[in-house]
């Protein structure tokens, strides 16, 4: 799919929970179906934005990729090495060059310890710094995202927002990673704070040359930042490519539905008809056939029978659908 | 001829003052949006409109707040009760801790019908069924006796605005109702808003920190920094022409209208806190255009034209 090798490797990726409560008799323990057969490949340096609704196994697919859950089936491969839960020793070596930045910037730090603390610990975990340098290495690190060295001593509920976020992405930094999984980083910050944290995941990637998997349901978010993007609906990807292709010219009915959604700034367009009824299905029952053919306004016989579409090459990307839409039919918004 | 007339109101937090000098007109079938960042104030101004502010931590402590004639700041509690669900209704962010768990959906719906309106069961189940159907819940009819857990995230979100509409209201208050939900869905909910505002001419003010809802829906903004009104006119001249600082910088600091890959033009530090906002113009710590007048001198809300007011002592000035 890409010309240099990729530095991850996933394919035919399966999570499966449990579902909560009790099995009734006969039918057997049920399941939420997170992520159902998913294929991605990131080269270094390649940005790789992720975007669908809650419950399309967005987020999953990331915890999965780090092994923070288990996959049921399907590989993943960093570098040329494949991660499996059988080689804790692969495990360990991923985790040293993958790193995951989360949505909530409180909920992912310890309240009782000092941000310093909490940046030197990933150091000394990883042995990447000797023990005396580590706590000059911290005050670079915290100058690095753009906060003062002086904060190391503060505790997470004296910074604000955007501050422990910082804090988030300078643990993600310090163990020097070549992957991070940034996990709706920007999700729960103000929009004026959402840009300076935006800005500064930029100018990092670019000067370190690090991959980055952006997972997101904010569109707008992911144009911006992200070279490539992946589609998702109900654990798989509907639609990839490059993203400005697949902005101005979405092949998927769900990703041409999805962008005439987003509410556009523009205050003299006028809010669009709703492309879609109803909400997504539970990944607790998946339908039959494309699993977006209860709501799809393009659905045929076909559509709702055998298994579901998988992804075939198209122009620059790649797309999951029996069908080719005419272009135009609606197309996603232009600046 | 304006319905909700709000003239300089303040919400204090005993010696601190959290919002202030907020002016705000809405008229029949208008639907005014409240913008700002987290910690604006927007919220607390709305719940204020309700007399829902938390008993005992904060309170209007003065402006008057004119609707039909009578200043909902000054009448008592159960005269107030009167006109919760009545004559305002109010949607919230989170239909799942503002819908009971454990009382059906209908019952929900019919209750304020039958405390405010003396209905009798059977004709406030009819209204459920048919407020249900209004806010475009499928079947309606066997959905009445359905429990908040097997709705859906945006059917919940319908079912709390059938609640909010069962009395009636003129006036409907939406804080943040779509910013729970997914894009296709929030499409959903906003139509459905715009729809009820044709039909029944509701008034709506709708509060939001997304700029986007806010182009789609509104007819009038207000742009909240710091518990001010920094701005307020009709949408398109705000969003094509913003006349503070503010507001242009937050539309600037969108990032799907700034170029791809190129730095956005971010709004340096951070909101201040209530405890500590700056002297002068709240704003002037952040804002590009400061001058020595706005540390010294808070710039009051003027008119900058016929339909629009700027609380900046450059606004209008090129």
């Amino acid at each position: 799919m890409n010309a240099p090798l990729p530095l991850l490797d996933v394919k035919d990726l399966v999570v499966r929970f449990r579902a909560a409560g009790f099995a009734l008799p006969f039918t057997g323990a049920r399941y939420i179906n997170a992520v159902n057969g998913v294929n991605l490949a990131v080269a270094p340096g390649e940005t790789l934005g992720i975007v669908g609704e809650s419950g399309c196994g967005k987020s999953t697919l990331g915890r999965a990729i780090l092994q923070l859950v288990e996959a049921q089936a399907g590989e993943v491969r960093f570098e040329d090495g494949v991660i499996s839960d059988r080689d804790k020793g692969s495990i360990a070596r991923l985790r040293g060059q993958a790193a995951m930045i989360f949505q909530d910037p409180y909920g992912s730090l310890n309240p009782r310890i000092p941000v310093g603390e909490a940046i030197a610990e990933v150091l000394r975990v990883h042995g990447k710094t000797a023990p005396d340098a580590v706590p000059a290495r911290v005050a670079e690190l915290l100058r690095l995202v753009g906060l003062s060295a002086e904060l190391a001593d503060r505790r997470p509920h004296q910074l604000s927002g955007g501050q422990c976020q910082r804090v988030g992405i300078a643990r993600a930094l310090a163990i020097e990673p070549r992957l991070i999984i940034a996990d709706e980083c920007v999700a729960a910050l103000d929009v004026s704070i959402q840009a300076q944290i935006l800005n500064l995941l930029m100018e990092l990637q670019r000067r370190m040359n690090l991959s980055l998997i952006f997972i997101s349901h904010d569109l707008g978010v992911v144009r911006h930042l992200c070279r490539r993007v992946a589609v998702m609906y109900l654990g798989r990807i509907v639609e990839i490519g490059p993203t400005e292709q697949v902005f101005a010219a979405p092949k998927h009915p769900y990703t041409r539905a999805l962008l005439a959604a987003v509410p556009d700034i523009d205050p003299d367009r006028a809010l669009a008809p709703p492309q879609l009824r109803g909400e997504p299905p539970s990944p607790q029952d998946l339908p039959a056939g494309c699993p977006f053919h209860p709501r799809c306004p393009h659905a045929q016989e076909v559509c709702a029978h055998g298994d579901a579409p998988v992804l075939r090459p198209s122009e620059r990307g790649q797309v999951a659908c029996h069908f080719d839409l005419p272009p135009n039919a609606q197309q996603g918004e232009e600046p | 001829m304006s319905l909700l007339s709000v003239r300089n109101l303040s919400i204090a937090a005993g010696a601190r003052t959290l919002v202030e000098e907020v002016d705000l007109d809405l008229a029949e079938g208008e639907v005014l949006g409240l913008v700002g960042e987290s910690g604006s104030g927007k919220t607390i101004t709305c719940r204020a409109l309700m007399r829902l502010l938390p008993a005992g931590e904060l309170s209007i402590a003065s402006g008057s707040i004119e609707l039909r004639g009578r200043d909902l700041a000054k009448v008592s509690e159960p005269d107030m009760r009167k006109v919760r669900g009545v004559e305002i209704g109010m949607i919230f962010q989170n239909p799942n801790s503002h819908l009971d768990p454990v009382m059906r959906v209908g019952e929900q719906i019919a209750e304020s019908v039958r405390f405010h309106e003396g209905a009798s069961p059977q004709d406030a189940r009819d209204r459920a069924i048919e407020l249900l159907r209004q806010v475009g819940i499928p079947d309606p009819a066997r959905r009445v006796g359905a429990f908040p857990h097997e709705f859906s995230g945006g059917m919940r979100q319908r079912a709390m605005i059938a609640v909010a509409l069962a009395c009636r209201p003129k006036i409907l208050i939406a804080d943040e109702p779509t910013t729970a939900l997914d894009v296709t869905v929030q499409a959903q909910v906003l139509r459905l808003l715009l729809d009820l505002r044709d039909r029944l001419g509701l008034a709506i003010v709708l509060v939001t920190h997304n700029l986007g809802v806010v182009a789609q829906t509104c007819d009038t903004l207000a742009v909240m920094y710091a518990g001010r009104v920094m701005e307020r006119g009709p949408k398109r001249d705000l969003l094509r022409t913003p006349a503070h600082p503010y507001t242009e910088a937050l539309l600037k600091c969108q990032p799907g209208s700034a170029n791809p890959a190129e730095p956005l033009p971010a709004i340096p530090g951070q909101p201040p806190s209530p405890s500590a906002f700056p002297d002068g113009c709240r704003f002037h710590p952040r804002c590009p255009r400061a001058a020595i007048l706005c540390q010294q001198q808070r710039p009051a809300l003027r008119a900058i034209s016929a339909e629009r007011v700027a609380a900046c002592h450059f606004a209008g000035v090129s």
